[in-house]
């Protein structure tokens, strides 16, 4: 089965390991999703994986090609690897129309005019930009010059596709409309696909599976349901969504007691509640409000529909759910 | 207290206010474009004059004579062989050179750097001073030739249009090159990653990517090497019009001679407007721009080809640079040009004759030099008022004021100078024969240099910065020298510098309208040699020429922080 395998990967710029003994797999027809803050690994993890970068050690293959392995000195130059990448910055060439940087790739195969010709219009008609043929990047908007560069990568019928950041420089509501694009194409075409953000909400949008990345390590990879219900660490936690972390024996009095981390939606204000504390501070958010519990010592996170608590007032809340980490 | 404030304030506001008058405003402008309409204008529309009115009448027989004259035709022709290969030759070479420079790992690229611009320094007539040192005979190739097969019969002449078009190429590809470089360093290493990313091959990515890229800056700079070529008269002047053969330029100059000004006023204008035009199509091409977002560059690795690289870097250095400046410092130090390299034929005595002894080189020294110094400093200060009009007001009035005082960057300096010989030749303005004629020539010509140095660094400027000095009470000439001027200063400073380098190396301004007491060093360098100087003196001035070139922009360059000069400094 195709399936792209990277073991014990290292990476390092100088003295400094950017990548450290990194195992991943991605299967056939997978789109995984590799979320973690600015400067974590994840651009030059897929640098490594397309040759872009040399990595120090490891071995990566896609399916029976093995693009690199440092014990048997095999490295695969970048242009025979086949991987369509799409950067944040476009990456369109500005001397080229929409047309001549679309089948850039198809000209370096010798794939006859007609044939090409014919593959422009259907991915064209894909990425909704036909009537763009002939128009230069600079004449084009954030979202239309990501599309064509997915576009771009797409018809040299890659093997498996690395997607940096490709949505950072595009509006919310733009970005929506291209994450569902670009989840169609990936179940049209059958690719597999990385693709790399600090964005939760793009990953939740998109993956099959989320890995979590943070000083060149996986942290933790899981569907994108058990990375936000069962975090394995406080980074995890802290890095999707909202969470309150707090020592167990804030709410039982044990000892050697471990940490919990509880999402704010899982308290529960009941007058009847378990526990009290009162409200330090109130903040509207839109479609619910956030309050700031003072508890013990610790100040929980609730997000409550109703606005009708005052700062200052003594209320009861129970915690439906928390998991230990 | 706040009684005391608001009492000064108004005292201070009431004694401003009288210099805030709308008149002084307009004085100010009024000076500076009657300045720019006398000394840019008033010569242009003379050249017009005289190619059309004659004994009060409009006549265009000079227009008839012109173009019905098959010497015009061949001057042509050749001048448009000369800029074809000057374009072919310096184009490409100032290419690879950048590319090799700014795009490839090569271990020695700063020394390419320090060669290129050491070129850019040596002004175009002195290159082909060395050439003909070289190439002549009795030359040192030559007698290099002779010294390894004694029998050799040599028959290189050192005088063709080819001569002149290596020559130039020599002295334009810097121009290319520091262009090109910019252009290549704006290239993010995404655009050539994804080409290797779909597949492309490394030939493939440099050759349908990269160069590509800087196509724009390419056709830009080929039309600034094709003014500067066509706009020559050292170089041809020295190597083409001795063996017959013309170029416009040197028709121009053979006109003159001729006493025929019909004909001189009638080539004038067809000179500048083959250069106004072609410099107003380079404005108007569209380019797509490039810009470098995560300003990272890729490094072609040389590889397998670092050995060819370093070989063919050699051989042109030596050739373009080395090859000149040897020949050039030898001679300098010779007896006599053509005399054997030997101790006995070295002597200090041409430094000594050229710097302490001849009163017309050391008159011409200093002639020179202030020219330069009073011609840059009155640009410099014509400029700033265009500039803060430019800048401040916008009117109409000022546009056309900016776009009136460019006008002689399109204007070869051959035209700039007959210009000025027929404007101010006849009373009222009688300057021709003074040092003022040439003194208000250079002043027409480094107004727009300075222009371009400092223009951009105008724009970056706040328009509150002038606003809240109004506001304040702050009068116009403070605004202007205070408050303006110290926000353009490097641009100013880096403009004079270029100017008044250029005075000493200009030559076909002063040779055409310098008289007896007002020789400058352009042309004594193209005199000593015409006379019975030799050529060994001849090198000694171009030596103290090319250092005082180097020395000059250094400091520019020091002042500018690291920007390429590729200003107008050649003749």
């Amino acid at each position: 089965m195709k399936e792209l395998v990277i073991k014990n990967l290292k990476i390092e710029y100088g003295k400094n390991t950017i990548i450290n003994n990194l195992d991943l797999h991605v299967k056939k027809d997978e789109l995984l999703v590799i979320l973690g803050p600015s400067g974590c690994g994840k651009s030059t993890l897929l640098s490594g994986v397309s040759g872009l970068l040399k990595p120090t050690n490891g071995y990566i293959s896609f399916g029976e090609r093995i693009f690199f392995d440092s014990e048997k000195k095999i490295n695969m130059i970048t242009e025979k690897r086949e991987i369509g990448f799409v950067f944040q910055d476009y990456s369109l060439w500005p001397h080229m129309t929409v047309k001549d940087n679309i089948i850039y790739p198809l000209k370096l195969k010798k794939i006859e005019k007609t044939k090409i010709n014919l593959i422009l219009d259907d991915i064209l008609k894909d990425i909704e930009l036909s009537d763009k043929k002939d128009v230069y990047p600079n004449n084009l908007s954030g979202g239309e010059k990501q599309r064509i560069a997915i576009a771009r990568s797409l018809v040299m019928n890659p093997s498996f596709m690395c997607l940096d950041e490709p949505l950072s420089n595009i509006d919310p509501i733009l970005k929506m409309r291209l994450l569902k694009l670009i989840k169609k194409i990936q179940i049209e075409y059958k690719i597999p696909m990385i693709y790399v953000t600090h964005d939760q909400h793009e990953a939740f949008e998109i993956a099959d599976r989320i890995l979590i990345m943070d000083k060149g390590e996986i942290i933790q990879s899981g569907l994108p349901e058990e990375i936000y219900n069962e975090p394995n660490s406080a980074f995890v936690a802290k890095f999707i969504g909202r969470s309150n972390i707090v020592s167990e024996n804030v709410f039982d009095r044990k000892k050697n007691c471990k940490r919990l981390v509880i999402r704010p939606e899982d308290i529960e204000i009941s007058e009847k509640g378990k526990y009290v504390g009162f409200v330090k501070k109130k903040i509207f958010r839109g479609s619910f409000v956030e309050m700031h519990i003072k508890y013990n010592r610790e100040t929980l996170i609730i997000h409550v529909n109703n606005d009708k608590h005052f700062v200052g007032e003594e209320i009861r809340f129970n915690i439906n759910k928390s998991h230990v980490i | 207290m706040k009684n005391n404030l608001k009492n000064n304030t108004v005292k201070f506001l009431n004694k401003n206010s009288r210099k805030l008058s709308y008149s002084n405003s307009s004085l100010i402008f009024l000076f500076t474009a009657l300045v720019v309409l006398i000394i840019i204008v008033f010569p242009l529309v003379y050249i017009i004059k005289i190619s059309v009115i004659k004994d009060g009448r409009i006549f265009f027989d000079g227009y008839i004579e012109v173009f019905k004259d098959v010497k015009t035709y061949r001057a042509l022709k050749n001048t448009v062989i000369l800029v074809l290969g000057v374009l072919a030759m310096s184009v490409p070479i100032g290419t690879i050179l950048a590319f090799i420079r700014n795009k490839t790992d090569y271990k020695y690229n700063k020394a390419i750097d320090y060669f290129v611009f050491i070129n850019f320094c040596i002004p175009s007539y002195v290159l082909s001073v060395a050439w003909i040192e070289c190439i002549s005979r009795g030359g040192f190739l030559h007698r290099i030739l002779k010294m390894i097969l004694p029998t050799i019969k040599y028959d290189i002449s050192p005088y063709s249009l080819t001569a002149a078009i290596i020559v130039l190429s020599i002295h334009l590809y810097p121009l290319v090159y520091f262009a090109v470089g910019s252009g290549l360093k704006q290239i993010s290493d995404i655009l050539e990653k994804t080409s290797f990313l779909l597949g492309g091959s490394k030939r493939k990515t440099i050759l349908g990517i990269t160069i590509p890229l800087v196509y724009p800056t390419l056709i830009s700079i080929g039309f600034l090497v094709f003014t500067r070529t066509i706009a020559n008269f050292g170089v041809v002047s020295n190597l083409v019009l001795p063996i017959g053969t013309e170029v416009l330029t040197t028709r121009i100059f053979q006109a003159i001679s001729e006493l025929n000004l019909t004909v001189v006023a009638v080539l004038s204008i067809l000179l500048m407007v083959i250069s106004l035009a072609v410099f107003k199509i380079s404005k108007r091409v569209k380019y797509k721009e490039i810009e470098n977002t995560n300003n990272t560059i890729y490094y072609y690795a040389l590889g397998k080809y670092r050995i060819g690289v370093n070989i063919m870097l050699s051989i042109f250095f030596s050739i373009a640079l080395f090859i000149p400046l040897v020949t050039l410092l030898i001679s300098s130090f010779l007896k006599r040009w053509g005399l054997p390299i030997e101790m006995e034929y070295l002597t200090l005595n041409n430094y000594k004759y050229i710097l302490f002894e001849s009163e017309v080189t050391k008159r011409a020294f200093a002639n020179s030099i202030f020219f330069g110094i009073f011609s840059a400093t009155s640009a410099v200060i014509i400029t700033l008022f265009i500039l803060y009009f430019k800048k401040h007001n916008n009117r109409l009035k000022d546009k056309l004021l900016f776009s009136i005082s460019n006008l002689p960057l399109s204007m070869p300096n051959i035209v700039l100078a007959i210009g000025a010989t027929f404007a101010w030749i006849n009373p009222p303005f009688k300057l021709y024969g003074t040092k003022w004629i040439i003194i208000i020539t250079y002043i027409a010509l480094f107004i727009p240099i300075v222009l371009k140095h400092a223009s951009g660094l105008s724009s970056n400027i706040s328009l509150s910065i002038d606003d809240s000095a109004k506001t304040l009470g702050v009068p116009l000439i403070k605004r202007i020298f205070v408050l303006y001027m110290p926000q353009i200063f490097s641009g100013l400073l880096s403009g004079w510098i270029i100017c008044f380098l250029i005075s000493l190396r200009e030559i076909p301004i002063s040779l055409l309208l310098y008289r007896k007491g007002t020789e400058t060093i352009g042309v004594m360098l193209f005199m000593i040699q015409s006379n019975s100087y030799g050529l060994e003196t001849t090198s000694t001035l171009a030596v103290i020429v090319i250092i005082f070139s180097v020395i000059g922009n250094v400091l520019v360059k020091k002042i500018v922080k690291g920007n390429s000069v590729n200003e107008r400094i050649s003749d």
